[in-house]
């Protein structure tokens, strides 16, 4: 049975440490340097041109469905839709940095030890993962706001209309985050360091990923096997749209937390 | 009834080797118990799997009536490692008041139950440094501390003095030795003088089985003989000074060396001769510094232990 009160002091306790350590600079600083870098080179003029014939071909090229480019750079703010688009693209390799460590080197040190006679495994279990989402759900929401404001400083759309795409893309993109963070939670339950687990991770996705693509041709669904697949959904906003990516979003994330939480619970600390 | 620690048949392997080899084990830690055994013989593995940090691979195990990662028994029982690092850029203070808002105590009562338990082991003036910083010996003071935060009902211990300077180790001790009266204690340790000092059972494993559990007092009991030793090493053998001493059975030179003696009796009051021995030293003008029943527990664990292959 699950204590709130030991639950709201672990997930306390390890987002304020999660701030200042360093397994959480190795994600904060290539995030944010990367979101300024593509803010800064988001121009008024860089708009205009993803708005204009030839940039649109490029985006429908791209997005494979000139429909849902005019949608997203014509009808919606622009700057919201290439942060869109940019986050969902990056968004597994920013977990796994953000994610890599959720149990791995205390479980390696020991530091566990002192915390699993006073908290059960699965509080242990939750509480990492939910400090995890709260700092990926923090960056986002941080960098969410600074493509909003980005967008109605170049005059995109209307404040509401920029408001409520900017919501439904957060929304969707801390849905998004979710899966990635309980794949590594799974990894990090058996790695024994932090490097290990972050390895690890990156190689296994990328070779579900190439093992999907193999498969493809001959298997339609194999593509759904990992959360990179629903990307078309996602890009596509709309009330049907949010709630199907909401959901397939959460089987994933449940799937991979379970595995995660079987391994953990049988790990030695 | 809820025994303190109850084990049956207790397996766990590490690839081919058997840590615990069917441990059966049952302590009620009325008194502090010690928990003796060679290196390799299994006891830091029981604790952990007493705290739920390993699982058996076979066998029964329950801690305060309950399995060991039941949510019913945190902060009830807490363990002193043998050396584990806390969490690392985390000073020591704001850990030890984590740990004690797990044991449900509010910010203002955590801050008092930390301070009470630094103080406790003279550790105040470092708490504030971080665990990386310390020196083997204050990082064990350090972790002493958690152990006893919330006054748990039942304190594992690994090695509570081991790599603590002679000063500090007598603290410590001292420490153990008042706590004891007042949680139930295990100890697990090489220093077999300090199980003697602090505790009054004593549990001897070897080979992941227990050998025996049984009181410290029975244990001395069951072997009828004294351990003698002379304040000065003396040119005549005892065997020859005590020879019309009533009772005595052989009398062994421990080391060759005159001074150590173990004097076996049989059929006779143990107090009377006892008091029949020191007469005839005295008379002889032989200092004795310290005629106790019983071999030292050094000796009889290794008897114990032999008799036990």
């Amino acid at each position: 049975m699950l204590n709130p009160y030991r639950l709201k002091e672990l997930i306390l306790f390890d987002f304020l440490y999660s701030l200042s350590s360093l397994k959480s600079l190795v994600f904060i600083i290539p995030y944010f340097l990367f979101w300024y870098l593509i803010f800064s080179s988001i121009s008024n003029q860089a708009v205009e041109w993803l708005q204009s014939t030839q940039g649109l071909f490029v985006a429908s090229w791209l997005l494979d469905n000139q429909e849902l480019a005019m949608q997203m750079f014509v009808d919606r703010s622009a700057t919201l839709s290439i942060y869109l688009l940019f986050s969902i693209s990056v968004m597994p390799l920013f977990v796994m940095l953000a994610a890599n460590n959720q149990f791995s080197s205390d479980a390696s040190s020991g530091a566990f030890r002192f915390i699993l006679t006073r908290t059960t495994r699965m509080e242990l279990f939750i509480s990492r993962f939910v400090a995890v989402f709260l700092l990926v759900t923090t960056c986002i929401l941080i960098t969410t706001l600074w493509a909003s404001l980005q967008a109605y400083l170049n005059r995109e759309d209307s404040l509401q209309s920029i408001f409520i795409f900017g919501s439904q893309t957060l929304l969707i993109l801390v849905f998004y985050s979710l899966p990635f963070i309980t794949f590594m939670s799974m990894i990090s339950a058996f790695a024994k360091s932090a490097f290990g687990s972050l390895f690890m991770g990156i190689m296994l996705y990328i070779l579900l990923v190439i093992f999907i693509f193999w498969l493809k041709s001959d298997v339609n669904f194999a593509i759904y096997l990992i959360p990179s697949g629903i990307k078309p959904i996602l890009y596509n906003i709309n009330i049907e749209n949010l709630l199907i990516s909401i959901s397939l979003l959460t089987c994933y994330a449940l799937f991979y937390f379970t595995c995660g939480w079987n391994i953990f619970r049988q790990r030695d600390m | 009834m809820n025994h303190h620690i109850h084990c049956e048949k207790l397996v766990k392997r590490y690839g081919g080797i058997k840590a615990l080899n069917g441990l059966d084990l049952t302590l009620n830690v009325n008194q502090a118990t010690g928990v003796v055994g060679p290196n390799g013989a299994g006891k830091s593995t029981l604790f952990a799997i007493l705290c739920g940090f390993i699982r058996p691979n076979s066998g029964m195990v329950r801690i305060l009536g309950e399995s060991p990662d039941t949510s019913k028994i945190k902060g009830k029982l807490s363990l002193l490692p043998q050396d584990t690092s806390m969490f690392k850029g985390i000073d020591v203070y704001s850990q030890l008041k984590h740990y004690a808002r797990l044991q449900n105590f509010n910010n203002k009562d955590a801050v008092k139950e930390v301070d009470r338990t630094l103080s406790l082991v003279q550790a105040s003036a470092f708490a504030k440094q971080y665990p990386e910083t310390l020196s083997f010996g204050q990082r064990k003071r350090v972790m002493l501390a958690q152990a006893l935060i919330g006054n748990p009902e039942l304190i594992l211990m690994d090695e509570p003095t081991s790599g603590l300077d002679p000063v500090a180790a007598t603290e410590v001790r001292r420490l153990l030795q008042q706590l004891s009266n007042k949680v139930s204690l295990v100890i697990s340790s090489h220093n077999l003088s300090e199980i003697e000092d602090i505790c009054a059972d004593i549990a001897i494993i070897n080979k992941g089985k227990l050998v025996i559990h049984t009181s410290l007092t029975d244990l001395k009991r069951t072997s009828q003989c004294f351990s003698l030793r002379l304040e000065q090493k003396n040119d005549q053998h005892l065997s020859d000074i005590l020879a019309d001493v009533n009772g005595i059975s052989s009398i062994e030179n421990d080391n060759n060396d005159l001074r150590t003696y173990l004097i076996h009796y049989e059929n006779c009051s143990a107090e009377q001769l006892q008091i029949n021995i020191l007469s005839v030293l005295n008379e002889k003008k032989i200092v004795v510094s310290e005629l106790r029943k019983g071999k030292a527990l050094a000796d009889e664990i290794s008897a114990i232990l032999n008799n036990s292959k």
